[in-house]
């Protein structure tokens, strides 16, 4: 195999598959990138076993078709490293990859490329292959809708928890309707979008691994590329672009198994003290008061007042110090309330709310509160204990 | 601590008993026993008037008629105890912020730095016991000394409504005379062994040279050795500004079966709980410390999503870290279990099981109140630290530990 590349178009390319490569694995093939060179187009393939990612990069000039498997992590320091070449020249037989520029040679210690566990494409889950079912559902959606469905509740999911299926995101499909849903158990971020011109009224629902989502943010490019999506009993696919059977990139990813816990019964339905924020006014003013809690007193004390329509913030960091914040309320209906949260859950969903109005429904000092905005983006969070 | 110190141990008289009589005028001047009625029941507290005829705490209700047979039994009512106990201990801290409860009538108060405001130790005990007594109605005997040891013998010297002063330079004196099972650690078995080398009282113990204590008693015998002196550097310690809460014990013979290690390692969970929750504490981190037979010792820590205070997951933890040795078992020799990463709040709530977690605090409440009630065990065991167990350690096939509380 011997390709001639654009070295930005390589660099691109490579540092998003090295995010799929396992870094800590007994199959150092899995710590690869497999590199295919065919029909005028480099083809780079990683996967971790879990998650799988393939990529097409249009401007190499093929001189010899063939495969290679070079280890990730030497391969995007080189090429890198060569910030002063417009093109790399990757040449690779035997057991060694040639990396060259105009003033430096690498020699790279490859694996044999059959080695390399096959990467999903879009037709084997879409449609089945190897003996499996073909897929539950299929739909395509276009990528700002999508991104903002997954960037919106992604960061809400459970890091390393005990009970596995939260720490990745539900995604049901019902007809028309997709929403994406994750919890941490403390706090759960739950978002709507509508699949335009999608036909059928199949209805799905898998949880998705949070490193396949990420990686979708990553991979997402303009906001109208329609994103092609396949659902199967245990693994999901993105095909990114048009023709979802020659996409620009192809991401798969195996299902979290488990059961989501019951999130409907967890989003509150009869708060009773309704109040309406400048979203930034409010990131604001929690964001200082925040700047006094520390691990012993995580909570940010909110003071409603409906009266004067007045919100006081207010914290205390034992041994340090305290802080009082002002807010004024653009609206506010119901009892007064004292209550606390985590100042870094109610910042997290500001970041991710586009609309500048924002609802907070509260019911009582010990009961979650609820944002909303928009009709699509519902978040519930629990409140911190304040004494 | 060099420095000299001034401590209050301050005990309601007959407390239970007390606040019995006192909320029934009836029951004033006449034998109460406050504890279980059914055939099994327990004296939770005897009063004095009782306490006349032999009744006293952690005796079997039917034994106590029996020796009394005009007492009024009572069941004895919890919250009002709970009450009045937060109405003494208010009390005590506003005398000082260094007030250590031992249970729900007892606690060390150390004074040293409130003389300049109220008082010298004497001055200050006067004006508890009159608070004491005006705000509640109820009695309690205080004992001054310059530790916590001495303190405790102080206030047991002119109980009930008593007030002693053992200052420095004179309590020799009080202290030789006292048979030595009135030092703290010393149980029936310990006094046995104590008998066979001629002590019965502290004075003989004084006289009982450090290595020969040692030799006989181990680290015990350095113990012994102190407190025949008067001397105890304990601090005046309150659960709210520990870093730390832990329970553990040393067998006097090694645990062989794992189930006998977990069902110890439970127990401790549940009163590192209980302590936990008495502090008005929430502990992040739960640790567990394994000393095998050949002395190897581990330990090893979780920590938790959320802060907690709930018996069944501090003890769920525990059982877990416990869990991955007890696949290589080998005996032990003691074992402890401990939370550490302490919260003033209880942080954030989960969105999910809110009913089972609730369920699960309200069944810790019952048990705390049930354990303050006849926990007269559990006050016990704060006082044997270092000790050997008061129910013949020494002998063989015992498993009554050493325990120790910090």
């Amino acid at each position: 195999m011997k390709v001639v590349c654009d070295r930005g178009a390589l660099l691109e390319a490579v540092n998003l598959v090295s995010a799929v490569t396992a870094t800590r694995t007994p199959k150092p093939q899995l710590g690869c990138v497999k590199l295919s060179a065919a029909d005028g187009e480099l083809v780079m393939a990683a996967t971790d076993a879990e998650v799988g990612l393939t990529l097409r990069i249009g401007r190499v000039d093929v001189a010899e078709e063939g495969d290679a498997l070079i280890p990730a992590d030497k391969l995007r320091q080189i090429v890198g490293a060569e910030d002063n070449e417009p093109t790399l020249t990757i040449d690779a037989s035997g057991d060694l990859a040639t990396i060259s520029g105009a003033d430096a040679e690498f020699k790279l210690n490859t694996y044999p490329a059959t080695d390399f566990p096959a990467v999903p494409d879009f037709n084997a889950i879409a449609k089945g292959a190897g003996g499996n079912h073909p897929a539950r559902t299929v739909f395509a959606i276009d990528a700002g809708s999508f991104e903002a469905l997954v960037a919106r509740t992604l960061f809400a999911a459970a890091r390393e928890n005990s009970r596995y299926a939260i720490n990745g995101v539900l995604m049901n499909r019902e007809g028309k309707k997709l929403e994406m849903v994750a919890t941490d158990g403390r706090r759960l971020a739950k978002c709507t979008a509508s699949i335009e011109g999608s036909s059928g009224d199949d209805s799905a629902g898998c949880i998705v691994p949070s490193k396949a989502l990420s990686l979708l943010l990553k991979l997402a490019g303009d906001d109208a590329e329609p994103i092609n999506v396949a659902v199967s009993d245990n693994q999901i696919v993105f095909a990114f672009g048009e023709d979802a059977a020659d996409s620009r990139a192809v991401l798969s990813s195996n299902l979290v198994e488990g059961t989501f816990p019951p999130y409907e019964d967890v989003i509150p339905k009869d708060q009773d003290i309704k109040v309406t924020f400048d979203r930034d006014v409010l990131a604001s003013a929690v964001r200082r008061a925040a700047l006094l809690t520390n691990e012993e007193s995580r909570g940010v004390r909110m003071a409603f007042s409906g009266a004067d329509k007045k919100l006081q913030l207010s914290s205390r960091a034992p041994e340090m110090g305290e802080a009082k914040v002002d807010v004024d309320l653009a609206g506010y209906d119901g009892n007064d309330i004292e209550i606390g949260f985590n100042p870094a859950f109610i910042t997290d969903a500001l970041k991710v709310i586009h609309d500048p109005s924002v609802l907070i429904e509260l019911k009582a000092s010990n009961k979650p509160g609820l944002l909303r905005s928009g009709d699509d983006f519902v978040y519930v969070v629990m409140p911190v204990n304040l004494q | 601590m060099t420095d000299a110190r001034t401590i209050l141990h301050v005990d309601m008289d007959a407390f239970f008993a007390s606040v019995e009589q006192l909320d029934r005028p009836e029951l004033r001047g006449k034998p109460v026993l406050v504890g279980g009625t059914g055939p099994r029941g327990v004296v939770a507290a005897a009063s004095y008037e009782a306490r006349v005829f032999g009744c006293h705490s952690a005796m079997p209700t039917a034994v106590a008629r029996r020796l009394c047979p005009h007492a009024v039994v009572v069941k004895g009512s919890f919250h009002r105890y709970k009450e009045l106990s937060a109405r003494v201990f208010e009390i005590l801290e506003s005398f000082s912020p260094r007030v250590q409860p031992v249970s729900i009538d007892e606690a060390f108060v150390d004074v040293t730095g409130s003389a300049a405001l109220y008082g010298d130790g004497r001055t200050i005990a006067a004006r508890i016991r009159e608070r004491v007594k005006a705000d509640t109605g109820l009695t309690c005997s205080v004992g001054v000394a310059p530790n916590k040891y001495l303190a405790k013998l102080a206030s047991d010297m002119d109980k009930p409504d008593g007030l002693v002063a053992l200052e420095g330079g004179t309590y020799q004196q009080v202290l030789d005379p006292l048979p030595v099972s009135r030092v703290w650690g010393v149980g029936p078995a310990a006094e046995r062994s104590l008998a066979r080398l001629g002590v019965r009282t502290i004075g003989d113990l004084r006289a009982v040279p450090a290595g020969s204590l040692n030799a006989r008693f181990g680290d015990f015998g350095d113990h012994l050795w102190r407190l025949a002196r008067g001397i105890d550097d304990r601090p005046v310690r309150t659960d709210r500004d520990s870093k730390t809460i832990s329970h553990e014990q040393t067998f006097a013979q090694n645990l062989a079966e794992p189930d006998e290690v977990r069902a110890v390692l439970s127990a401790q969970a549940e009163q590192v709980a209980r302590r936990l929750r008495r502090a008005g504490r929430f502990a992040r981190t739960v640790t567990v410390k394994i000393r095998f037979g050949d002395f190897e010792t581990v330990t090893r820590s979780r920590t938790l999503d959320d802060a907690t205070d709930r018996t069944d997951l501090i003890a769920a933890a525990a059982r877990g870290l416990f869990d991955v040795w007890a696949e290589s078992f080998r005996s032990v020799r003691l074992i402890g279990a401990g939370v550490s990463h302490l919260t003033e709040s209880r942080g954030q709530g989960s969105l999910f099981d809110r009913e089972s977690d609730d369920q699960r605090r309200s069944l810790d409440a019952a048990t705390d109140a049930i354990a303050e009630r006849f926990g007269t065990d559990a006050v016990r065991r704060a006082v044997s630290l270092r000790a050997p167990g008061r129910h013949g350690a020494h002998g063989p096939g015992s498993h009554t530990p050493t325990e120790e509380r910090s």
